[in-house]
């Protein structure tokens, strides 16, 4: 049972600390992540960096192998006949899986489809954390400002747009995912041409509006930036269904995304900030779209 | 002795963090939902601990959250100091009952994580704008009723109190 004075001086720490939070929320708004907390948080992320580095060193293969031995587990039930004999070949499987894969990743990176001028200026960084909770939409680069990296430029991987950095340390960066409800982007869907944006919802799919269409879009055209935030012409995704046009609304609709956001390892940064003169990515012709790989 | 415990209590919250950014948002989470770890591990500990200690680790804890992760700085600290300070409020109802005390942690994450959303809506972040919130919330609080049956009792031994002592603090 508490006493009436430690209740008290409880319940006196209990108001202190909601205070401070509250304070250190109305701070955080105020100076938009910058200031005194902006320092804060890159010293903290720049202490914990090589903590976060390590740790994931450590869980991505045991991850990789738990994930192969999951596959396994399914290819059991069709090739049972052939369990025995293919027990040691997929056990050296599941080990040189993770690296074989991280390879071809990184030589596609390589020859990601992108204007010269923007391929030579861009680097390869790789996700080394998640957010910090399930409403929390971003993920931790290993790379930052040492490497050239600034707030505002895209981040692509070969299936598509990922997002843009948010914020960077000298040793990493954060970038805020296409599905942040935060998030929107100018789009062109590349067979009609019409434009419009994109806004996160939090996960699954994007809100695409258009309030200029005035003809039908159809389901599976490809969607590409528009130049704003980002060059043009990086895919965003396709159209997730149908629409008609509406009077005075133009057309909403969904777009899924062309990333696997679960999936997220190695990614392509490229030195593009908004408003900057930077060459813009030459606007595909068709449904030939950079990023996308052929059938 | 109470420093021995706070900190033990501080080195969890540490490591529940990191392993919520490394492994649990990018490895564990089914259905594309993580469990609310860090949240998980304050209840826990908070049974151990009294009413100020937990208060400080669930600040402690949730502020470090709000700077490793991309939200807004204050808003975790806010809703794991409230979640300690309710798990202390409600340790003399369900200690000894272990179907209460999963039912509190249960609750408690669900409370923790509604209490996210209103806060991160109230200060200009759009967490009601996503699609899969609720979701989230209840997935979220059903992992963390699964992970408590091993969590707890670890948090249980690691943070013994001294009979000596009584209740710690």
């Amino acid at each position: 049972m508490l006493t009436n004075q430690r209740f008290a001086r409880s319940t006196a720490l209990f108001i202190s600390l909601i205070t401070l939070a509250f304070l250190l929320m109305t701070f955080d708004v105020r100076t938009e992540g910058g200031g005194v907390t902006g320092t804060l948080r890159d010293g903290v992320r720049t202490l914990f960096d090589p903590v976060q580095s390590a740790v994931t060193a450590v869980i991505r293969p045991v991850a990789d192998a738990a994930d192969a031995l999951v596959n396994l587990a399914g290819l059991r039930a069709e090739n049972d006949r052939l369990r025995e004999s293919l027990e040691d070949a997929n056990r050296i499987l599941a080990e040189t899986e993770s690296i074989r894969a991280d390879n071809e990743v990184l030589r596609q990176l390589a020859q990601l489809e992108l204007p010269g001028e923007l391929l030579a200026q861009s680097t390869v960084a790789r996700v080394q954390a998640g957010g910090s909770s399930n409403f929390d939409f971003s993920v931790v680069l290993n790379k930052g400002a040492d490497e050239g990296i600034a707030i505002g430029q895209p981040v692509v991987n070969l299936q598509g747009l990922v997002g843009y950095i948010d914020s960077v340390t000298s040793n990493s960066s954060t970038v805020k995912l296409l599905t942040d409800p935060d998030h929107a982007v100018a789009v062109r869907l590349v067979s009609t041409g019409f434009v419009g944006t994109a806004e996160g919802r939090g996960s699954g799919d994007l809100k695409l509006v258009s309030s200029r269409a005035d003809g039908p879009v159809q389901e599976g055209e490809v969607v590409v930036t528009f130049a704003n935030r980002y060059p043009a012409g990086l895919v965003v995704g396709t159209v997730g269904r149908s629409a008609e046009p509406a009077t005075g609304v133009g057309i909403q609709t969904t777009v899924d995304p062309a990333v696997d956001f679960e999936r997220l390892d190695f990614v392509r940064v490229i030195f593009f900030l908004p408003g900057s003169e930077e060459p813009l990515i030459e606007e595909p012709a068709g449904d030939e779209v950079p990023g996308v790989e052929s059938p | 002795m109470r420093f021995r415990h706070l900190n033990i209590a501080l080195a969890l919250g540490i490591v529940a963090v990191i392993l919520q950014t490394t492994l649990f948002d990018r490895y564990l989470d089914p259905f594309g939902v993580a469990p609310d770890f860090v949240l998980l591990v304050v209840v826990a500990v908070s049974y151990q601990l009294s009413e100020e200690a937990a208060m400080l680790l669930g600040f402690s804890a949730g502020l470090l959250t709000d700077l490793l992760g991309n939200t807004l700085l204050g808003v975790w600290a806010l809703v794991l100091t409230v979640a300690a300070y309710m798990t202390v409020r409600l340790r003399p109802r369900v200690e000894g009952n272990a179907a209460l005390t999963l039912a509190s942690v249960f609750a408690l994450t669900i409370g923790g994580e509604l209490l996210y959303a209103v806060l991160g809506t109230l200060f200009g972040q759009q967490v009601f704008s996503d699609v899969n919130a609720f979701k989230k919330v209840l997935l979220a609080a059903v992992y963390n009723l699964i992970l408590a049956i091993i969590v707890l009792p670890v948090a249980a031994r690691l943070m013994r109190r001294d009979p000596a002592v009584g209740v710690w603090g």
